[in-house]
């Protein structure tokens, strides 16, 4: 019953066959359009981490990039020191790991979720941004995690470029699935009862602590997962994982495809990547300073972004864009 | 015993003003109280003490005999607590159903507290129940002011709450739209059977439609009793001397 009405979905339909498609491209055996799509598929996967925290429960994650980060160097760290007790490269395939880069993402939001979700507004922005920062220079500084130089993997694991694009390509359908099914159950619910207005979600039964938390720690994990992938296909991993690039990038897709819909950051990613391409043609050092100019005129003309817009101006789209 | 909202001496302190002073009130089930006072007299503190938005510094609240103050706001609102606002506060990005489902996915244990499928249907029924049947699928912060108070009066009644505190629901209202809202108000107690606290300004409909009047001014209880003794209370028509009575 359940299935069924999730088949009578259009959206849901429309992404499972685009998954489907995009996990042909391998078969092309194109190096340079695998890499194209390993950097999408990344972004995408954060942004969808990134949707649940600030489409869902409106509270605006700036140093999401930190799950990103800590998931990265917990694969670094676990290859790097189960290649050195064994004196050599991995036996198994590291990207088996990647899970655990997540879990750690998760464990690090769970601790630091209550005392900053407590924060509302502009300040939970900058606490969260602060966090990043420090977490960064934490890395920097300490010699166990390389520091300035990073952990470099490649004595301990070859280059694969295929697994980490399936690897991505798997955690972004389940951080889609994810998104949807949470947007249907009574999180979902407490969550946009949150983001609407805090205080009486509160008076109307919602313990929203620990729902702010919950969303925090699932996001977490995605987040997590991708950069855990994405130290591998690198095979290497240093503090720029916490850079701020990528922190705008996220926010950049998440807001041309639609926040806090299910098909925003998939969409998002796309068109992302496409204005991107057509600037770096143009203006190739320059382009975050057009996505500054970009994320200004989102928020201020066209606030929920490309979903948000087509429901909005075409009746009826409501229930086929979600 | 016997009453389903109990407060002894509560008493509300912001810096050095007392907001609520040493109030004690009991409300018995299916009782409909008008709550009265002056602008500033501590009405809607003394909801916000109630449903725990704030807590006292003083005194004591119980709800079905069970301490209540102490306990966060969500957890006085599962015991079966609802409320609506004086300004209201729909949820403005949600469509109607949508405001009234998440009053009942998260109602009373026992009573609400459905699966959001079953809300759906639930939140339907009180929209049939409001007269708001054609604005289901609409965005809240699109309806008009009387639509808004009637959405948030639904989203309390689908949680099934036992006592419900309505922060002048009339207030702002058509005199046709209040003839609505009172014959409303009068069907919740009569066919759901709950209990009301209502705060109004309109003084005749709310002497006509409480079964009780309590009187706030400067944040103490000056009267408790029958619509017609507390009309005739010269305490009363002092405290809203200047302010047109009746
Ligand atoms: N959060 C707060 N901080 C400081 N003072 C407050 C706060 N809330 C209420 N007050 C003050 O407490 C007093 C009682 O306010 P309250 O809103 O309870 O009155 P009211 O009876 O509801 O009035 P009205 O009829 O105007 O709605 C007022 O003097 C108000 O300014
Ligand atoms: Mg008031």
């Amino acid at each position: 019953m359940t299935l069924l009405a999730l088949c009578a979905r259009p959206t849901p339909i429309a992404l499972l066959l685009a998954f489907a498609v995009m996990a042909l491209i391998p078969l092309a055996r194109n190096p340079e359009l695998n890499g194209y799509f390993l950097t999408l598929l990344d972004l995408m996967l954060l942004t969808y981490s990134l949707n649940m925290v600030v489409g869902f429960s409106g509270y605006l994650s700036f140093g999401h990039i930190v799950f990103w980060g800590l998931g990265g160097y917990t694969a670094g760290m676990l290859v790097t020191t189960i290649g050195r007790a064994i004196a050599g490269e991995l036996t198994f395939s590291p990207y088996l790991l990647v899970p655990l880069g997540g879990l750690v993402a998760s464990a690090f939001a769970a601790v630091i979720a209550y005392p900053i979700l407590r924060i509302r507004g502009a300040y939970f922005a900058i606490a969260t941004f602060s966090v990043n920062l420090a977490v960064q220079t934490i890395f920097f500084n300490v010699p166990v995690f390389g520091g300035a130089e990073g952990l470099p993997l490649k004595r301990f694991m070859s280059y694969q470029i295929v697994p980490a694009f399936y690897w991505l390509l798997a955690f972004g359908l389940l951080a889609f699935l994810s998104s949807y099914l949470i947007l249907r159950i009574k999180l979902g619910y407490g969550l946009l009862a949150i983001l609407n207005d805090e205080d009486v979600a509160q008076t109307m039964g919602v313990n929203t602590t620990l729902y702010k938390i919950l969303i925090y720690i699932i996001a977490a994990f995605f987040a997590g997962a991708g950069g855990a992938v994405w130290a591998l296909a690198q095979v290497f991993v240093d503090p720029e994982n916490f850079g701020i690039t990528r922190s705008i990038e996220m926010f950049v897709a998440m807001l041309l495809g639609g926040v806090g819909t299910t098909l925003g950051p998939f969409i998002g990613a796309f068109i992302y990547f496409a204005i991107k391409d057509l600037l770096i043609i143009r203006f190739p050092h320059l382009h975050l300073v057009f996505f500054g100019g970009i994320i200004m005129i989102i928020v201020l003309f066209v606030p929920g972004g490309l979903v948000g817009a087509l429901r909005q101006h075409v009746p009826g789209l409501r229930r086929i864009l979600e | 015993m016997g009453a389903i909202l109990e407060l002894q001496g509560v008493t509300k302190r912001f810096g050095g003003l007392t907001a609520v002073r040493d109030v004690s009130l009991a409300v018995a089930p299916r009782e409909i109280v008008g709550l009265i006072g002056p602008n500033g007299a501590g009405k809607t503190t003394l909801f916000n003490l109630i449903t725990g938005v704030y807590r006292p510094d003083d005194g004591r609240i119980r709800f079905n005999g069970e301490r209540t103050d102490g306990l966060s706001a969500y957890q006085i609102a599962r015991r079966g607590i609802r409320r609506t606002y004086q300004v209201v506060r729909p949820f403005p990005e949600m469509t109607v159903l949508e405001n009234l489902m998440v009053g009942a996915i998260f109602g009373t244990p026992g009573q609400g507290r459905l699966l959001p499928v079953e809300a759906a249907a639930q939140a339907r029924r009180t929209l049939e129940f409001l007269g708001l049947g054609g604005r289901a699928e609409t965005l809240s912060k699109h309806l008009n002011l009387g639509e808004k108070k009637r959405l948030e009066l639904g989203r309390a009644l689908t949680a099934d709450p036992a006592l419900l505190l309505l922060d002048e629901a009339l207030a702002g209202l058509t005199p046709s739209e209040i003839d609505h809202a009172v014959d409303l108000i009068s069907r919740i107690r009569r066919e759901l059977g709950k209990t009301l606290i209502i705060v109004e300004h309109v003084m005749r409909t709310i002497m006509k439609i409480s079964d009780r009047i309590v009187v706030l001014h400067h944040g103490e209880k000056i009267a408790d009793g029958p619509p017609d003794v507390i009309a005739r209370d010269p305490q009363v028509v002092e405290a809203y001397l200047g302010e047109a009575m009746l």
